[in-house]
């Protein structure tokens, strides 16, 4: 009697009605970091990421050919011996990236992948539980691409920073994610500005009725971390 | 519980109740009665929980659901998501709330509900499935179909599709601003382009048509319009270049593979078409094959293009310069093809440019055309000369068998940003047979004549070139080599004597060669400096050019030409340009040139100045105004120097009556410009005119008789052209409909000579264009209709001959299924000559089968239906010589059935 129980279970899970989401994400800085309040062309070029959810589980990926630059120019000196001086711009871009939440059984990993500014490369592989944000949900309004999105905000902090985040979310959307690593609103997250610094926006959406999409963990190149013992081995 | 009323109703002492209150409040049951009061008073600490269970109808339990909690003014006061088991738990303050519970595949539940209790649990709360009310949303970060950024306009092609389209100029004549001209040209805002580029490289260089009727509309994937465009070998640092190339995108998926199409048609009396393109797109490598063989009428190229293929590359400055050769060396099939009656042209084009590396590109285009074609056409000839008019009736019958190749190859080489070499080599073969029956009927004879034309042109032209930036400046060189060889047996059979030769017997029989033969080394070096906001540029350009005219008829004297021209000329100049503000552009500019020709051993040489200036002003690159002034001058050519006759036709001769080696013809050209493309409106709008004035010409002297004509090259004071052009096109926004019109009014007004009498002649034409199309998107049809007109007046001293042509047209075209679509083309012509008027009704109906699972389409076309039969249309080229009215046959319609298999 159990048996049959468990597969009429089983049949009728799968019966469940599946809808996908699947969207391209940008992400773009909008200010420079420290001293350097005007980006280079280069570096306002934006980032392009494939984003997925199905079935509880969301993948976003870097698809756009990113990688550390490093630019030298050669000014004309003004002095009679005309010596060259050079100058070095260095935008250091993760030319692998993926976020990974699976959020039936809390499992969030991220694979990053860059080049430093000694053009020497270095592989990240965390293993963790979906990161939790205190978000506040503000009474603010705002139609980003057409939708009408409620402000979430937020505070986070890394590496001993505090970064002010700001959110909008969709309610019609009802997936509790986001972009990169954020999650937990009422509403898909449809855009986050990190401190004033970095934009991601999702560019496009679409969601599809009728279909799952297999989405699997990242391999991952280096050993796992947890965030945790990934800022430990920081310092 | 106390009740409070009761209170009030025991109390006896008629004073304030709140005084009752607070002095039990120090009798015996103070303690409980004072912590109930606190409860009642003391609302902030009233924390409710509300909780409950989420499940689908089907009895799934639903985890990582949505739970929001809001007030009645929306603003929200908890939220979360239900645990592996469904559950939810939220601490809220009394109140009304609305609870708000969604779930991706179910429908959103709310609830409202009031709490004021500690707790308030939900049963479970079942959601029914159903799919998020947005089913397909495809959010667009723009919108919009037509964006502006910085010098380029992006088309985002596929909104303005509606999936009739087949080939790339369907998509061009949909996009605003942009259309196709009468000569398959493609015009951005009224003006043709000056380079088409495919995937960045200019595959198709000027032959518009080869790319706009092969490149298949599957493969675009966007357009976009780059004004002030800079290519591959300029290292000019000037960021505007002024020239405007359109550049089409191909979809990822047609690219490093061979794509292409074969497509074959056939019909009644033999008329065909087989068509093969094939295309590769690769990274480093774009190759385009493209092999037709009909007689359709269809040919690769105009007149335009043949000029654009067989010019000389030294022309660096920039300035027009009008060679006028009067060896009637464009060949026929050159004419437009509605005015031949029949045709066959067998053509190839292959097109390959590779770039190894980042620093090295080359570039081979070659056409080959043969095309063999007869022209049915007769004439009314009316005669002026100082005496009498007279007229002649000519009936001609003409076969052209025409070879043409034009093989380009040229090599790039770029170490780096600031140098360019460039090697350029170009091979041009141009062999025509032609054979001409003339029956001509004048009052005093009937003249039949078969001429037999045979030119045989091959051009050989090489160059090396330089270019280079040194800080911000500019240097350019090269030199280059020229050879010209045109070899033409002229021979014509008459029944009457011609040009009243006195012919030994009764064989009236003329054989008449002419070779000519160019050999030109030329250098021209320019250096531009920037400095500041000015602009200074120094340029030289030197020649030395041999060039030998031979020509004899039927070893008669008067008919001989030996002639050896060299000449050395050169010309250095200098212009400024001042930028007095970042929109305002102001040049000048000054040249000196001296002339040294030796004809036959006489020496003469010549000095004159050349003058230029430019105003401009650019508001942005869409809204450009412009206006110039040059004072230039040309050189006779060998062909102009000629003393003995040249025999043009049956009844006219070639002469030269006072031009001599070291004449110098200058003139004046004023021209004006003004454009605006507005990408947001969808608006855009041009006015044009050049205005030349010539007040020394190299025109003619007319002599005629009833037999034949003699035409002199003569020196006259006045051969002024004028020339103002309007477009105006717009697509509107509230209504899917768009609205183009052309407006142009020209006139050449010369000084010419009759029997050595002064006489004049104008030519004068307006004609037009207005057109309305639809483009609905999801509407089963689109149309577009409108009218040309054209009207031509010549006008010979007090005489007059005029030529009008009406073209109302009306196109169809739509789809019944994705798979089937049609498209009818409707014109009415009305041409009149002074005389006589002709209709013609011309109806072309296509329709085309696409099969979705395979690559094969299908077609029945038709083209003139109704004039499957020898059609007629009128002509009218009068010149100072004589006003014409010409009939002539044009190719019949006809209908074919069509295959196409794409790969």
């Amino acid at each position: 009697m159990t048996k049959i129980y468990y597969i009429a279970l089983l049949l009728l899970s799968n019966l469940a009605p599946a809808q996908a989401v699947e969207g391209i994400i940008i992400y773009k800085a909008i200010k420079g970091y420290g001293d350097q309040t005007e980006l280079s062309e280069k570096a306002k070029k934006p980032n392009y990421f494939k984003y997925t959810f199905s079935n509880q589980k969301s993948l976003q990926e870097l698809i756009s050919k990113e990688t550390t630059t490093k630019d030298t120019t050669y000014i004309d000196g003004k002095s009679r011996d005309a010596e060259k001086l050079a100058t070095t711009q260095t935008v250091i871009r993760n030319h692998r990236a993926i976020y990974y939440k699976d959020f039936k059984a809390n499992i969030y990993r991220l694979e990053l992948s860059k080049k430093n500014a000694e053009l020497i490369n270095s592989d990240i592989s965390i293993e963790d539980k979906i990161p939790k944000y205190e978000w506040i949900i503000e009474n603010e309004f705002q139609t980003i691409s057409g939708f009408n999105c409620n402000k979430a905000t937020t505070t986070r902090t890394i590496s001993g920073r505090t970064q002010k985040i700001i959110a909008w979310f969709n309610e019609e959307i009802p997936i509790t994610d986001g972009p990169m690593d954020f999650n937990g609103l009422p509403g898909l997250i449809l855009q986050v500005e990190i401190n004033g610094n970095t934009l991601v926006k999702f560019e496009k959406l679409k969601l599809t009725s009728n279909k799952t999409i297999e989405i699997k963990k990242p391999e991952n190149l280096v050993q796992l971390l947890t965030i945790q013992e990934y800022f430990n081995k920081k310092k | 519980m106390y009740n409070y009323l009761q209170f009030k109703n025991i109390s006896t002492r008629k004073s304030n109740n709140t005084y009752n209150i607070i002095s039990i409040l120090f009798t015996k049951q103070t303690k409980q009665l004072f912590w109930f009061i606190l409860f009642i008073y003391s609302p902030l600490s009233a924390q409710n929980i509300v909780s409950g269970k989420i499940g689908s109808e089907s009895g799934i339990i639903l985890d990582n659901a949505n739970i929001t909690i809001r007030t009645v003014n929306k603003e929200t006061v908890a939220f979360g998501v239900t645990n592996q088991n469904g559950e939810f738990s939220f601490s809220v303050k009394s109140g009304s709330y609305i609870l708000r519970v969604s779930h991706i595949g179910y429908n959103t539940k709310q609830i409202e509900f009031e709490i004021s209790d500690k707790t308030l649990s939900f049963e479970t709360i079942t959601l029914n499935e159903g799919y998020t009310e947005l089913e397909e949303i495809i959010m667009d970060a723009e919108k919009k179909s037509v964006i502006q950024k910085g010098d380029t306009t992006h088309y985002y092609v596929s909104h303005f599709l509606n999936g009739t389209e087949q080939n790339l100029k369907n998509i061009i004549e949909k996009l605003p601003g942009l259309s196709i001209s009468e000569n398959g040209k493609i015009t951005a805002n009224g003006k043709t382009i000056d380079k088409l580029l495919i995937e960045g490289e200019e595959l198709f260089k000027k032959q518009h048509q080869l790319a706009t009727e092969n490149i298949s509309s599957k493969m675009v994937k966007n357009i976009e319009l780059i004004r002030n465009y800079k290519s591959f070998e300029t290292v000019n640092n000037d960021k505007e270049t002024g020239v405007t190339a359109l550049n089409v995108k191909i979809k990822d998926t047609y690219k490093n593979k061979i794509s292409g199409n074969v497509e074959s048609h056939y019909g009644r009396k033999d008329r065909y078409k087989l068509n093969i393109p094939g295309f590769v797109f690769k990274e480093r490598l774009k190759l385009s094959i493209i092999l037709n063989s009909n007689n359709l009428g269809t040919s690769p190229m105009g007149i335009e293009d043949y000029f654009d293929l067989t010019e000389q590359s030294q022309n660096k400055t920039n300035e027009s310069q009008v060679i006028i050769s009067n060896l009637n060396e464009v060949p026929r099939f050159l004419n437009p093809n509605n005015k031949v009656a029949s045709s066959q042209t067998h053509f190839g084009t292959i097109s390959l440019i590779s770039t190894p590396s980042e620093k090295i590109k080359h570039d081979f285009y070659g056409i080959f055309n043969y095309s063999n074609q007869d022209e049915i056409n007769s004439k009314q000839l009316t005669f002026n000369n100082t005496y009498e008019t007279f007229s002649a009736l000519e009936n001609n019958s003409i076969n052209e068998k025409n070879y043409f190749g034009v093989f380009k190859l040229n090599s790039i080489y770029k170490p780096n940003n600031y140098n360019t070499y460039q090697f350029k080599n170009q091979l041009n073969i141009d062999n025509t047979n032609l054979i001409k029956n003339v029956n001509s009927l004048t009052e005093t004879q009937n003249t039949q004549v078969t001429e037999s034309l045979t030119p045989k042109k091959i051009i050989f032209d090489s160059e090396i070139s330089l270019n280079k930036t040194i800080n911000s400046n500019y240097f350019s060189s090269n030199i280059s080599y020229h050879y010209l060889r045109h070899n033409l047996y002229h021979e014509l059979e008459s029944n009457v004597p011609l040009f009243d030769i006195d012919f030994k017997n009764r064989n009236f029989n003329l054989k008449e060669t002419i070779l000519k033969e160019n050999n030109k080394v030329s250098t021209n070096t320019s250096y531009l400096i920037n400095k500041n906001k000015k602009t200074f540029s120094l340029y030289s350009n030197t020649f030395f050019s041999n060039n030998k005219l031979n020509s004899n008829t039927n070893e008669l004297n008067e008919f001989s030409n030996n002639l050896n021209l060299k000449c050395f000329q050169s010309k250095t100049g200098f212009d400024l340009t001042l930028k007095p503000s970042k929109k305002i552009r102001l040049t000048a500019g000054i040249n000196y040139n001296f002339a040294h020709n030796y004809l036959n051993k006489h020496y003469s040489n010549n000095l004159f100045l050349g003058y230029k200036s430019n105003f401009k002003v650019i508001f942005n690159s869409n809204h450009i105004t412009e206006l110039s002034y040059n004072y230039l001058n040309f050189s006779p050519e060998i062909d102009n120097l000629i003393s003995g006759f040249i025999i043009k036709d049956y009844r006219s001769l070639i002469a030269n009556n006072n031009i001599s080696a070291n004449d110098i013809f200058p003139y004046h050209q004023i021209r004006f410009s003004h454009f605006i493309f507005n990408p947001k409106s969808l608006f855009s709008y041009m006015f044009n005119i050049i205005y030349n004035i010539k007040d020394k010409a190299l025109g003619e002297n007319i002599v005629i008789n009833q037999n034949f004509s003699i035409t002199q090259s003569k020196t006259t004071n006045k051969d002024d052209t004028f020339n103002a052009f309007v477009f105006i096109d717009k697509t509107l926004k509230e209504f899917p409909l768009s609205i183009s019109s052309s407006l142009s009014y020209s006139w050449n007004d010369k000084v010419y000579f009759l029997d050595d009498e002064q006489a004049n002649f104008k030519q004068e034409n307006i004609s037009g264009m207005f057109k309305f199309s639809s483009n609905f998107k999801d509407f089963i049809a689109n149309f577009n209709a409108g009218i040309k007109f054209s009207k031509d007046n010549f006008t010979n001293n007090n005489t007059s001959s005029r030529f009008v042509l009406y073209q109302p047209f009306l196109n169809i075209e739509g789809c019944i299924t994705k798979q089937i679509s049609w498209n009818l083309e409707s014109k009415l012509s009305k041409y009149t000559n002074n005389k006589s008027e002709q209709y013609l009704r011309i109806i072309s109906p296509k329709i085309r089968y696409l099969s979705l699972n395979s690559n094969w389409e299908f077609y029945i076309s038709g083209n003139d239906i109704l004039n499957l039969n020898r059609p007629i249309i009128l002509d009218n080229n009068s010149t100072p010589t004589y006003f014409e009215e010409k009939r002539t046959y044009i190719l019949q319609g006809y209908i074919i059935f069509g295959t196409k298999l794409n790969f």
